[in-house]
């Protein structure tokens, strides 16, 4: 078995464990605080995470619909199927829509076995081959992808358990 | 997070002092608690002492080239060697994954209190 498959799945595995206990029990307000007037909100952010999971595994990756527009996950949460986060002002973090959050995390159930099942899916030969990400304008190499993803959606826990512990406190 | 990364990499990895350790870090920094930072009260956090910014981030190339240095002498079959911490036991390939995680969260949390501090691209 290729030898990157398993500290890039167990990295996902432990992010993704760790985001949900990061929202555990956090109410809708908690959910859309912000700690400054263009701080993102937990409700956001998970929203996004999400996103990137499914992005960059089903579009980037493999080359096909997203899972948010193919298994009609926009439509539940009735976003715009053309919405990411990436780039968003202050305006659109604060107009979010008031989601719920068990269903953001449906989605992102869905998004992250997507995730573990394109690892399962390549071969030690692709991670030396570029994909073009549209969206980015950019050709990425798959292997980067692969320790991006896990960087970009670990940083992203990591803000929703700090905005968490400014309003609950230590442990909250 | 420099302390961390050379834990795990330099240390438990490579089986070898920490760079903090081999180079003299604690003397240079002035940081002379014991371990890593992880579980400290907040009022350990607050007893840190002013250290330079650019001495901590030369601590943190310093870790850096002897963590690459370790990776890029690892095998595909060290992915899979085990290792016990308390009543876990753990894969190498495991660390590697860990570090990314826990590394990249707090990367996360520093940019969001500069965020905070400075507003949206401060």
């Amino acid at each position: 078995m290729p030898s990157f498959r398993d500290p890039i799945k167990s990295g996902l595995n432990e992010y993704y464990g760790k985001l949900k206990e990061s929202v555990s029990g956090l109410t809708p307000e908690e959910l859309m605080w912000q700690p400054g007037p263009e701080s993102n909100h937990i409700l956001w952010t998970v929203w996004h995470m999400a996103r990137v999971a499914d992005r960059w595994a089903n579009s980037t990756v493999l080359g096909n619909d997203e899972l948010w527009t193919r298994n009609g996950w926009a439509a539940k949460l009735d976003m715009p199927e053309d919405r990411y986060g990436r780039g968003e002002t202050p305006d659109q973090v604060r107009d979010f829509p008031p989601v719920d959050i068990g269903l953001v995390l449906e989605y992102y159930d869905a998004a992250h076995t997507s995730v573990l099942a394109m690892i399962d899916a390549l071969e030690q030969s692709d991670l030396d081959r570029d994909v073009f990400a549209e969206y980015r304008d950019e050709s990425l190499n798959i292997g980067w992808i692969l320790g991006h993803i896990l960087a970009e959606e670990a940083q992203h826990l990591g803000q929703i358990a700090y905005i968490r512990g400014i309003q609950r406190g230590f442990n909250g | 997070m420099a302390c961390v990364e050379d834990n795990w990499i330099n240390g438990v990895i490579a089986g070898g002092d920490s760079v903090w350790d081999s180079g003299g870090w604690a003397v240079k920094t002035g940081i002379t608690s014991e371990g890593n930072g992880y579980s400290n009260t907040m009022n350990e956090v607050r007893a840190l002492p002013e250290v330079a910014v650019s001495d901590l981030l030369a601590y943190y190339d310093a870790v850096r080239d002897a963590a690459f240095g370790v990776i890029d002498r690892m095998s595909d079959d060290d992915v899979s060697t085990e290792f016990s911490r308390g009543e876990r036991t753990i894969t190498w390939g495991w660390i590697l994954g860990h570090v990314i995680v826990e590394e990249s969260q707090h990367l996360g949390q520093v940019a969001l209190i500069r965020g905070i501090i400075r507003g949206l691209n401060g």
